[in-house]
């Protein structure tokens, strides 16, 4: 079976126009990333903040466009496509963001909303697009008289619904969510975590599931792609990954979470990063200031990208 | 969540309501709302009610002090001028001329103000760098200087004093359009509805511009003194509104003459000029606070 | 002595639809030394407690007490400045964004030696010194240079240390901590959290931690105190209410984070209440869990006392879980 979404090697660079470091100069938000995704799948990105997990989500909906590398949706080449089909491919992936009260545009009756994407993008009329939105809000778990109000009467739970609804209304084959839940109350958190689970179930879809809660992306997560500093550590199918993490970075990731400490074999975690550590070396492993396991090598020579039964890893000394 | 409803059903106030009731807190503004009711009221039925035409001269009656004063008439309540016409008739049907062309002049500095905001917010490259430079030329030369300059260059007159405002009103709406615009489009929900496929024309029509209208309606209101009063500037300095039209402004300049004489033929249109100015300042003061995003959670 | 003695604080505010009660009568004690967990969502009231016990509520908030005792003195019996200046000298708080609580126009040493010279320290030299001393102790490396940096130089994690320099610098007795790790990266917020114990160990501080995440609570608090809709609903030692939660809103908290090892089968769902947190100003009658509690009877629309369960706690609720059921 094909997969869905393909990412082959795609970097992603912005140049920073500054007088002060001359022209010319460029960071890579994300450097040489590949995954590949299954129908009704999730695969979970975890990392801590300026990882690069948002610019890869950035570049997976078509928001930007990858300075190097391919995207393939339903195993074509977006990048080789006129701009129309690529339009039109594009609608298969949809994105759910972190805020739902920064993401519904507050000026907007919550039907207005949903009925954008329909109006734009489909031949429906009037009344059949109402049917749409109603149906489609009744699947979130709200109520079709709810088309009438306006985004600051719902909560934020509500809210995220609402949110879901529009990435579905044109029902696309992947979902790319930022975060989901990282804004709501705990109590919400479940729900709407039972919401896309079913959504999943029913319609097999594809999530690409952006997170920082490990706990969340073990329960959700088919396969886990954990980033660091733009750059892939460790990615394998969940059980790999959760059961037996080689990448010291991963390792480290578990021992700060309280629930997961007892999975690691290091125990130590150096150091903090301060904002002037984060310029990336040419040469050498970017995780190798912090890492418990650094060697020589470490700092002078990038590591390949291993494959260990199925579990990809860059790092020089794995922990077996 | 087919749920149950346990909640008493109670009412939840609309934008529009939320707005109210934040402007209702603002007493300074009430007051401004309600006086600028009465002055906008006024102006439509208040010539009719007065029995003399504003032209007309009666020429054994010059200089008659208001009715309250000694020598005073009931005939004329607020006195007559120096060609014996009749203050209060001049001053209402000033409100009309004033205020009709304070609307016309912000209406037109307002869509074109829009316009070249919105082609500035959304273009980028050269079209937005020469709207703004554009725009930072005529910020530079104060306000009413450049009205003055207008006029000068296109020739004195009611028609011209429009257009001279207007172009002086329109670079602050090119700046708030294009700054709201920016802010607008670097959020969640604008780039929701970029990857809907919306095109650029239809991001601005139905993303954008429900959230320019807040700061929008504030700066017309205030746009709208400051239009009164340019307006007022160029009648009284005689390139505005021609001598017999009883614009506020010209006939400020008319009574300047006779201020020892008769100071009530320059406090008329004095005070309604500062009333009217004052009441839209307030009520642009409350619009602001009622539309600030941080009043209204 | 207690170090924090409160009853029944009640928080009310003014709104478009009349008062609102953000806090009802809360009442909480704490030992000198101690460290309790306050857990709750949105809207729980968590950092409205806060801010009341540290004076710092919008002037609008009606804010009534019997009495609020911070180590052995009634602050309802003190005016309004002796009461500031009392909390400056017992109590510090420190706040989730530490990059907005600094004041990013000046240096890291002035704002620390600004704190110290508003406690009676004097000197430029002796106020550099104990500068120094305190980031040592929030563990800073090089605490010289340091002093010399600009908040925007330094990570979330370093601005959060120093925070915590700032408030121990008075040496209180009790340290407030609203959710001080919830803008930080993972690995960063075992750190905080551990510098925070290691100060409550070695200063006899008492700490209280605010959070909405149990997880946080379940290795650090002796005790922890629920908190909904404005009200305390379960008040216990941390190790018997993560045995046994006696409070159904406690048990759904718990059981609402997946699990070590739970990885999702077909069909299979999070245990999740029903609903969202009543708005403030919109609160159900009777028991507020009342309308997402899955137990919920008809005894409900009686708002609930919270009462003393033996060999347990404090709970808010007509039918307390009993421990068979899960």
């Amino acid at each position: 079976m094909g997969s869905i979404l393909r990412v082959q090697n795609i970097s992603r660079k912005y140049r920073l126009n500054n007088w002060m470091f001359g022209r010319n100069n460029t960071i890579d938000a994300i450097d040489n990333i590949s995954f590949e995704l299954q129908q009704g799948k999730t695969l979970a990105i975890v990392g801590e903040s300026g990882s690069g997990k948002s610019t890869l989500a950035r570049q997976l909906v078509g928001i930007e466009r990858p300075s190097s590398g391919q995207v393939f949706i339903d195993e074509r080449p977006v990048y080789e496509l006129t701009e129309a089909k690529r339009k039109t491919l594009f609608l298969q992936v949809r994105m759910i963001f972190q805020n739902p009260f920064a993401s519904l545009n507050p000026r907007l009756r919550i039907g207005s909303i949903l009925e954008e994407p329909l109006i734009i993008n489909t031949s429906l009329n009037a009344n059949q697009r109402r049917d749409k939105v109603e149906s489609v809000l009744q699947k979130v778990g709200l109520r079709a008289e709810h088309a009438r109000r306006f985004p600051h009467m719902f909560s934020g739970g509500q809210r995220q619904r609402i949110a879901i609804a529009r990435a579905l209304i044109l029902e696309p084959k992947v979902i790319v969510a930022d975060e989901p839940l990282s804004a709501l109350d705990v109590s919400v958190q479940a729900q709407i975590l039972n919401l896309l689970l079913a959504l999943q179930e029913e319609f097999q879809i594809s999530y690409v599931f952006i997170s920082h809660d490990l706990g969340v992306v073990e329960h959700i997560a088919d396969q886990v792609l954990v980033m660091y500093r733009g750059q892939v550590m460790e990615y394998g199918d969940v059980e790999q990954i959760f059961d037996t993490p080689k990448h010291p970075y991963t390792q480290t990731l578990f021992a700060s979470t309280p629930i997961f400490r007892d999975r690691v074999t290091i125990q130590t975690v150096r150091g903090y990063t301060s904002r002037s550590a984060t310029a990336i070396q040419a040469n050498g492993c970017p995780f190798a200031k912090r890492c418990p396991c650094a060697t020589e090598q470490c700092t002078t020579e990038t590591p390949k990208t291993r494959n260990i039964s199925g579990q990809l890893i860059t790092c020089h000394s794995p922990l077996l | 969540m087919n749920e149950i409803k346990l909640y008493q059903e109670t009412h939840i106030p609309g934008p529009w309501e939320e707005f109210w009731y934040q402007y209702k807190q603002h007493k300074a503004a009430m007051v401004g709302l309600v006086c600028l009711l009465i002055i906008v009221l006024l102006a439509f039925i208040g010539p009719m009610l007065i029995e003399h035409d504003p032209t007309v001269q009666f020429s054994e009656s010059l200089l008659i002090p208001p009715a309250w004063e000694d020598g005073g008439s009931r005939m004329f309540l607020l006195g007559t001028d120096d060609l014996g016409r009749d203050m209060l008739s001049r001053v209402a049907y000033g409100s009309r001329l004033t205020l009709g062309l304070a609307v016309i002049v912000v209406f037109i500095a307002t869509i074109v103000g829009v316009v070249l905001g919105a082609m500035a917010g959304i273009s980028k490259g050269p079209v937005e760098f020469i709207i703004l430079r554009l725009m930072d030329i005529f910020l530079a030369v104060p306000s009413l200087l450049l009205a003055i300059l207008i006029v000068a260059i296109i020739g004195p007159g009611l028609l011209n004093t429009i257009y001279a405002v207007a172009i002086v009103l329109v670079p602050h709406f090119v700046r708030i359009v294009r700054a709201v615009i920016r802010e607008e489009l670097d959020k969640e929900y604008v780039i929701a509805a970029k990857l809907d496929g919306s095109s650029p024309t239809r991001l601005f029509l139905i993303s954008i511009l429900p959230n320019i209208l807040p700061p929008l309606v504030v700066q017309i209101t205030l746009s709208f003194s400051t239009a009164i009063l340019d307006i007022a500037a160029l009648g009284f300095l005689g390139l505005g509104a021609q001598a017999p039209n009883p614009e506020w402004g010209t006939i400020l300049s008319q009574s300047r003459d006779y201020i020892q004489l008769a100071p009530w033929t320059v406090a008329a249109p004095g005070l309604a000029i500062l009333i009217t100015v004052l009441c839209i300042n307030l009520v642009g003061d409350g619009l602001r606070d009622a539309l600030d995003p941080r009043g209204s959670q | 002595m207690k170090l924090l003695h409160i009853e029944n604080l009640t928080v009310e505010f003014d709104t478009l639809t009349g008062p609102v009660r953000v806090l009802d009568r809360v009442s909480l004690r704490m030992e000198q030394g101690e460290v309790l967990g306050i857990v709750g969502e949105s809207g729980s009231g968590k950092s409205i407690f806060a801010l009341a016990i540290m004076g710092l509520l919008s002037p609008k908030a009606r804010f009534t007490a019997d009495y609020m005792n911070v180590n052995g003195q009634d602050l309802m019996k003190l005016t309004k400045e002796q009461r500031q200046s009392y909390l400056a000298q017992n109590v510090s708080i420190i706040f989730q964004d530490p990059q907005n609580s600094l004041n990013p126009c000046f240096t890291i040493g002035f704002q620390l030696m600004e704190t110290l010279s508003m406690h009676g320290i004097s000197g430029r030299r002796n106020k550099k010194l104990r500068a120094i001393q305190l980031l040592e102790s929030v563990g800073i490396a090089n605490p010289e240079s340091r002093l010399k940096s600009y908040p925007h130089q330094l990570s979330g994690g370093m601005n959060q240390r120093i925070m915590i320099a700032i408030a121990i610098a008075a040496e209180p007795k009790l340290l407030i901590a609203d959710e001080p790790t919830t803008a930080l990266d993972v690995t960063i917020q075992s750190q905080i959290l551990q510098l925070l114990l290691d100060l409550n160990r070695h200063t006899e501080t008492g700490l209280m931690l605010i959070t909405h995440d149990f997880a946080l609570l379940s290795e650090t608090a002796q005790r922890v105190c629920v908190m909904y809709s404005g009200q305390i609903q379960e008040n216990a030692p941390t190790r018997r209410i993560l045995a046994q939660p006696k409070h159904p809103y406690t048990q759904a908290l718990l059981h609402s984070i997946p699990h070590i090892g739970e990885r999702h089968a077909q069909g299979e769902r999070l245990f999740s209440l029903r609903g969202s947190i009543p708005p403030v100003d919109h609160l159900p009658v009777g028991c507020r869990l009342g309308p997402r509690c899955p137990r919920a009877a008809k005894e409900c629309v009686r708002a609930p006392r919270l009462e003393n369960i033996h060999g347990h706690g404090l709970v808010r609720c007509h039918f307390p879980l009993d421990g068979e059921e899960t």
